[in-house]
């Protein structure tokens, strides 16, 4: 059992483990510099000097709270649109296209996912925004009983509603490609006893295939959730924010998020504006690592009750 | 009866099938529109004059600062997080396997590689800067002016080396144990196995998995924002002033709300998306041919 140990297979060893530690130091460190640099911003009292975002809304929580809506209301707004056309989308790529353009389609999914936030903040608010007025206008004219379009559209189309839409396409691909890992994992055996009862392909799929990866599809979305509320650059493009607390969707004023707050006021940020800054973003790293820990959970979770 | 039942049961499969082609449809369109619209407007703007000029004079704006800046920033940031991400994947791959306290270090890595997948992109970039003006703070220099390449460089290594880990090690787990336990039995070191052995057999994919990482971080805005600055001029220099991205210089442009800017920020989005779709496609062929290779053999 005794083997001779080389000097050099101890070296690499730990340089391979090194790497292994530095993983682990350095998520320890983003989280505790971000809260000692927010420390000042949660704890000590207004002051009169770069403060203005704290002391115009009265404090740290005032401050933060209609963020926090607007964070998760944004999100939410993506995810009810992207969820099911993601879902439907994987299940075409996996069951229903030609297995012949089934890598090139998957392909155009990857490239979409790899598209950059700027670019579709930029598509969004020059392209999507003026093209979406029409529409907009005609929800308020016809649905405006609704109390979500109550509101006149704004004519910049720079809303809640262009936000969350280019929101959703952004993660679209990101459901999709995590939904097609979970979808074609379903057994054969299972399609195959379902078919051969007589159920068509769409039976199938709602009998075998969506049981089976509910709880994977599920944690997909939960997934994405979380990089929907990290969205920073496309939503501070698109959306024309006033920091107000309302589910208005057309309006001109609307409720700003997090991260597109940090984007547009850190630059210019000193003092205790870049404490207050700081202090938001470690709310938001919280919010989306309790919203991953959650989406991972479950995947733990169905694996250990498949195996 | 049963017959129209019959007809009503294929009618919806029909119908599915038509809902889920429209539904994948409407995913492209996007796409197809994003790529229509920074031809047409970016096309144009990709001239001489972009690639010779930075911003900074009034007459003759361009984009080289920005070029320059994005190479220089993700070839610092690629330096640090390829090797280190691809040690960590041996590590977890190889040297995890012995005794208790290697297992539970190797699903700790793996939980918090999981969790630091999560972190906001804007979150990374306030770290690089904080961790920086506290040791500017703390040596006793300028706190003011911590933005440089080299810390944008650092944010994107916090968003880097999750996505080169964890790829790199579904490429490592890949190598058959077989040529491992041949290379054991000639009685070569176990270091020496994964250098000449291991790491050979994974390279295709391995470099494949790097390419990706950097196409997805190529893109960053926000943390570039945030850590390296808003700029106008060329800086070579990663360590001290501020330095422009690709990116960041379409967000700058834009921001000026002029209609040169516009047409600047449309051809710097156009050579932005023409550089992460040639890594995307390059990493792609790559994945191809070693997939062939590897089903001939």
């Amino acid at each position: 059992m005794s083997i001779k140990k080389r000097p050099a297979d101890f070296i690499f060893f730990s340089i391979a483990s090194f790497s292994g530690w530095t993983i682990l130091f350095i998520l320890a460190a983003v989280f505790s510099f971000l809260l000692l640099y927010a420390y000042p911003a949660l704890f000590s009292p207004l002051e009169d000097n770069n403060d203005s975002l704290r002391s115009e809304s009265g404090g740290f929580l005032q401050y933060i709270f209609p963020l926090i809506f607007g964070t998760i209301w944004v999100s939410l707004l993506a995810m009810i649109i992207a969820v099911p056309i993601g879902i439907y989308a994987a299940l075409f790529l996996t069951h229903f296209c030609h297995r012949k353009i089934r890598g090139t389609l998957g392909f155009l999914i990857d490239l979409l996912a790899a598209v950059p936030s700027i670019i579709f903040g930029l598509w969004g608010i020059l392209i999507l925004a003026p093209m979406a007025r029409d529409v907009y206008n005609a929800l308020h004219q016809y649905l405006g009983w609704i109390p979500l379009f109550a509101s006149k559209p704004t004519p910049t189309g720079k809303n809640m509603l262009t936000a969350a839409i280019v929101l959703a396409i952004m993660i679209l691909p990101i459901i999709i490609s995590l939904t097609r890992e979970t979808l074609i994992q379903t057994p054969k055996a299972y399609e195959e006893a379902s078919l051969a009862l007589g159920a068509t392909k769409w039976e199938m799929i709602k009998q075998a295939v969506l049981p089976y990866s509910a709880s994977g599809v599920f944690a997909s979305c939960v997934l994405a959730l979380g990089r929907a509320l990290g969205e920073t650059m496309a939503i501070t493009m698109v959306l024309s924010s006033a920091g107000t607390v309302t589910f208005d969707l057309l309006g001109s004023s609307n409720p700003t998020t997090i991260a597109s707050s940090i984007a547009k006021n850190f630059p210019e940020a000193s003092g205790l504006d870049s404490s207050s800054l700081i202090a938001g973003g470690l709310v938001l790293f919280i919010i989306t690592l309790a919203t991953n820990i959650l989406g991972r959970l479950i995947i733990r979770r169905s694996k250990v009750r498949r195996a | 009866m049963r017959k129209k039942n019959e007809g009503l049961r294929s009618a919806k499969n029909q119908l599915a099938t038509y809902l889920l082609f429209c539904c994948f449809s409407l995913a492209l369109l996007p796409l197809i529109s994003i790529i229509v619209t920074l031809i047409v407007n970016g096309a144009g703007g990709l001239n001489a004059q972009f690639f010779l000029n930075d911003s900074s004079d009034p007459s003759s704006r361009g984009g080289l600062h920005a070029l320059i800046g994005t190479l220089l920033i993700t070839l610092c940031c690629s330096v640090v997080s390829i090797p280190l991400g691809i040690l960590t994947a041996i590590y977890l791959t190889e040297y995890s396997h012995t005794g208790k306290f290697g297992r539970l270090m190797a699903s700790l890595i793996q939980f918090f590689v999981g969790i630091m997948t999560g972190i906001p992109s804007i979150v990374a970039g306030l770290f690089a800067y904080t961790l920086f003006t506290i040791i500017a703070l703390g040596l006793g220099g300028d706190a003011t002016a911590v933005r440089s390449g080299f810390v944008g460089a650092l944010s994107l290594v916090v968003l880097m080396l999750p996505t080169v880990i964890k790829s790199s090690e579904e490429m490592l787990l890949l190598v058959p144990n077989e040529l491992k336990e041949a290379s054991f039995g000639l009685g070569v070191p176990k270091w020496l196995t994964i250098i000449k052995v291991v790491l050979p057999t994974a390279s295709s994919s391995l470099i494949m998995a790097s390419l990706l990482a950097i196409a997805r971080v190529i893109g960053e805005t926000a943390p570039l924002i945030v850590a390296a600055g808003l700029a106008l001029n060329v800086n070579f220099d990663l360590f001290s002033d501020v330095m422009a991205s690709l990116p960041t210089f379409v967000y700058q442009q834009w921001s000026f709300a002029t209609k040169e800017g516009d047409s600047l920020a449309w051809a710097g989005a156009l050579l932005l998306l023409i550089i992460v779709s040639c890594l995307n496609l390059l990493g792609k062929i790559i994945a191809f041919t070693f997939n062939k290779r590897r089903y001939i053999k």
